[in-house]
């Protein structure tokens, strides 16, 4: 066999290329230590990188949602509270019609009582245009308008009447939609009346502040009987209320369940994103120094190999 | 036996003049050690005719065969054509795969990806900022956002199709501007493969003449390999050889070169329509004997990856193919957007939403350069139509509706984006893309490999060893030497024989 030629210029080439080829080695584990990401460009692992984009909008989106909630759940905790203090009013108005149903009252105490009813009556609408924010809870979408607006014994509604198609939305995972809101309509109902002696309520009123300006109408107009029709009627009111504070609640629920399911999700991809894309940076390193440890092994070969000559011994 | 009285100083004159242009041979070799594509020469020696001396004792009309020394009587090259065919058949291989290889990883840097400012990016706050403007259609800052985050798409989308656009007219040139087409890199190759074609025409020429002579023009056929193996990366090479050393060419199953004839040359022309827009795609041709298209038929070489990465291809990601993606998907989102904005739908201060988000300004060439944000809606947000008309009129500044619409078509797939959704038409697009320049690493490294060991093998057979030129030095400088010696010897010996008179 014989042994095959070498040309001069091979070796020369040869280390020329080999030195490029442990320096290209260097460089990507250098990029991946300074960048500390594994994958800086898609054909560095093109199935990795289809999942970190998924990863990245998922979390991404993931973090929308979660604000949503949190945004959500501040509405409903007012809504909620706001409805509380509907309670308590309720509950004075009804003492306050015990009383007034009682036959040993006279007219001015009934007319005391009047005034006071008249007074809850002014704070239920200041309840009911609870706002967070810019935003009326009460008003379904008419979000900058004033739930209710009072002009004599005429309580207005001014919000979005409570069909199902206009509540107000939030997603709070992907396309999954929740109604936040309470209507305020379904709550308080609405007033107007019609002028007398004795005045009375329109047709077309409803719910409490129904309830509320006739129980005041009856109180002036010292009809105890008429009174005591009111305490069952109120009783009905605070029922539907609790009913939507039970509706609220179980919103919240809900929103605290998704919210928990979200945080937890965005553990688990935030962990699968950083396996996939955070380089191990003790490996790399270890890599790198190894690699180093070539590159000088081939630059000493590579100054022995290319030295000598016939002619260093020709002399 | 008799032999004339000088005999033997033309004997070792001879051996003199052998070693001597052995010498020179080698000086040759040596001072060529680092020249690329020159192959070692070698002094073919052979004894010289026989001096046909009449012997005493030979029987008559025999003669005796005097040996008359040495000759020179060829300077070869050692080369072996086998080997420089396989080499220049892989080197057209590689030319593609670096090529492709390169312009791939071009690509990779357009796109930027993964990362926050690339495409994917953009889409996702897009709709991230339509997902806060649906919690809060009544805020102003939001609707702004909003819009900002529309115009912030748009950017990033026009950026990318801008240095994609610049990098194809770097790689084929635009065909609407004559004047591109000669710079680019297409065009410079094709130069310097039409000039290459005239140089070995020239060579052909003068190696005819030489060959015809009866001589060996080594170093010609030297220059000739070289200018075919670095041609051969650019341009696959169909070789013949003719008669007195010649060659003939074929490029593309075309006759380019034949013998001492030019028959043909490259040139890139823009479509032949009537007005060549910017996104036609430029055509290789051979022309001077009729214009015949060859793009197709080339199938290695930088010029096969350049044609490549200009054009659309269903089986490669390409420059042209991506600006496509990126036009099929920002169209895509402009018209959907568009059409949720402007139907059955209410702005903020209870009109019709009439005002698209995005414009498209009147022009030739793809969408994507010319989309815009609307400026009318970008000056005044409250006209983004975020309520929706259900039939029932406008029912109030809360209504999201038609913004959660909005925020749906993320959702969505679209048989314009071939049935798939927004993230993932442009995932597919990119992980594509990794996938072929993954691809192409590889191959450019295989074949770079391959190429390197054939050069290697080639190298074994016409590289110049120093080590082996000294050895031959130190013999023919011997041999120099005692046939000096050997003219002494016929000297002093006929020194002797004059003395003695």
């Amino acid at each position: 066999m014989t042994t095959q030629r070498v040309a001069s210029s091979t070796l020369h080439d040869q280390a020329i290329r080999y030195l490029q080829n442990n320096l290209g080695n260097l460089g990507r584990l250098q990029e991946k230590v300074s960048t500390g990401r594994n994958i800086n460009r898609p054909s560095d692992d093109p199935v990795g990188l289809t999942r970190i984009l998924d990863l990245k909008n998922t979390l991404s989106f993931d973090d929308r949602y979660l604000r949503n909630i949190n945004q959500a759940l501040s509405e409903l905790n007012t809504t909620d509270s706001a409805l509380s203090d509907v309670t308590n009013i309720v509950q004075r108005a009804l003492e306050l019609a015990n009383q007034g149903a009682n036959a040993t009252q006279n007219d001015q105490n009934r007319d005391a009582i009047a005034g006071e009813i008249d007074q809850l009556i002014n704070q239920l609408v200041q309840v009911a245009n609870t706002k967070v924010g810019n935003v009326y809870v009460f008003s379904g979408v008419r979000t900058s308008t004033a739930t209710y607006t009072r002009t004599g014994n005429a309580v207005t509604y001014n919000g979005t009447p409570p069909a199902q198609a206009w509540q107000r939305n939030v997603e709070i995972s992907s396309r999954i939609l929740l109604p936040v809101n309470v209507n305020g309509q379904t709550v308080f109902g609405n007033v107007s009346t019609v002028a007398g002696p004795p005045e009375a309520i329109a047709a077309g009123s409803s719910g409490l502040f129904e309830t509320m300006m006739e129980l005041k109408l009856n109180l002036q107009q010292n009809d105890p009987d008429q009174v005591r029709a009111r305490l069952d009627e109120l009783q009905t009111n605070l029922g539907t209320v609790l009913g939507q504070q039970a509706i609220v609640g179980a919103t919240a629920n809900r929103l605290e369940l998704t919210m928990n399911r979200l945080e937890g999700r965005k553990t688990i991809f935030s962990r699968d994103y950083a396996e996939i894309q955070e380089v191990d940076m003790a490996k790399t390193i270890t890599d790198l120094q190894f690699q180093e440890n070539i590159q000088q092994a081939s630059l000493g070969v590579t100054a022995r190999v290319l030295q000598p000559s016939l002619l260093n011994f020709l002399r | 036996m008799i032999s004339p009285g000088f005999f033997g100083l033309f004997n070792a004159h001879r051996g003199i003049l052998a070693a001597q242009s052995a010498l020179d041979v080698i000086n040759h070799n040596v001072a060529n050690a680092a020249t690329p594509g020159y192959s070692r020469q070698r002094v073919d020696l052979a004894a010289y005719f026989p001096y046909q001396a009449p012997g005493l004792n030979a029987p008559p009309g025999q003669f005796l065969q005097m040996g008359q020394g040495v000759i020179a009587e060829e300077i070869t090259r050692l080369r072996d054509s086998f080997l420089d065919t396989q080499y220049r058949v892989e080197h057209s291989t590689q030319g593609l795969n670096v090529s492709t290889n390169q312009t791939l990883k071009e690509l990779e840097g357009i796109l930027t990806e993964p990362s926050d400012e690339g495409i994917n990016a953009a889409i996702q706050r897009f709709f991230d900022s339509a997902q806060a403007m649906a919690l809060s259609p009544e805020n102003i800052a939001a609707r702004t956002q909003f819009m900002q985050s529309a115009a912030d798409m748009v950017d990033t989308f026009k950026l990318q199709a801008n240095q994609l656009q610049s990098l194809r007219d770097n790689l084929v040139g635009n065909a609407g501007v004559a004047a591109s087409i000669p710079i680019s890199q297409l065009g410079i190759s094709v130069t310097q493969v039409n000039e290459a074609l005239q140089t070995i025409v020239r060579l052909n020429q003068q190696i005819n003449t030489v060959t015809a002579s009866g001589a060996q023009p080594n170093d010609l056929l030297d220059q000739r390999d070289k200018i075919l193996d670095d041609l051969s990366e650019i341009i696959d090479l169909d070789i013949t050889p003719l008669a007195n050393n010649q060659i003939s060419i074929r490029i593309g199953g075309e006759l380019m070169v034949n013998g001492v004839t030019l028959s043909n040359t490259l040139e890139v022309i823009a479509n032949p329509g009537p007005a060549p827009t910017p996104d036609d795609q430029p055509t290789l041709v051979r022309t001077v004997t009729g214009t015949v298209n060859i793009t197709n038929t080339i199938a290695g070489g930088k010029i096969r990856s350049i044609l490549n990465m200009g054009g659309v291809s269903t089986t490669q990601a390409t420059v042209r193919g991506l600006l496509n993606n990126l036009n099929s998907l920002l169209t895509t989102i402009r018209d959907r957007v568009n059409a949720i904005q402007t139907t059955t739908s209410f702005d903020l201060n209870g009109a019709a939403g009439v005002q698209p988000i995005f414009n498209t300004t009147a022009g030739a060439g793809l969408d994507i350069f010319r989309i815009t944000v609307n400026p009318t809606v970008s000056a005044d947000p409250r006209l983004i139509a975020a309520a929706f008309n259900d039939g029932s009129g406008f029912l109030g500044v809360g209504d999201n509706r038609n913004a959660q619409n909005m925020v749906d078509l993320f959702n969505q797939t679209f048989a314009a984006l071939g049935n798939t959704g927004f993230k993932d038409y442009f995932d597919s697009v990119v992980s594509k893309l990794g996938i072929d320049a993954a691809a192409f690493k590889d191959r450019a490294t295989s074949q770079s490999n391959l190429v390197n060991s054939l050069d290697t093998r080639r190298e074994a057979v016409f590289g110049v060893n120093v080590d082996e030129e000294m050895i031959d030095m130190l013999r023919f400088q011997r041999a120099l030497e005692a046939s000096s010696r050997m003219v002494r010897v016929f000297d002093d010996v006929a020194k002797t024989i004059i003395g003695m008179v």
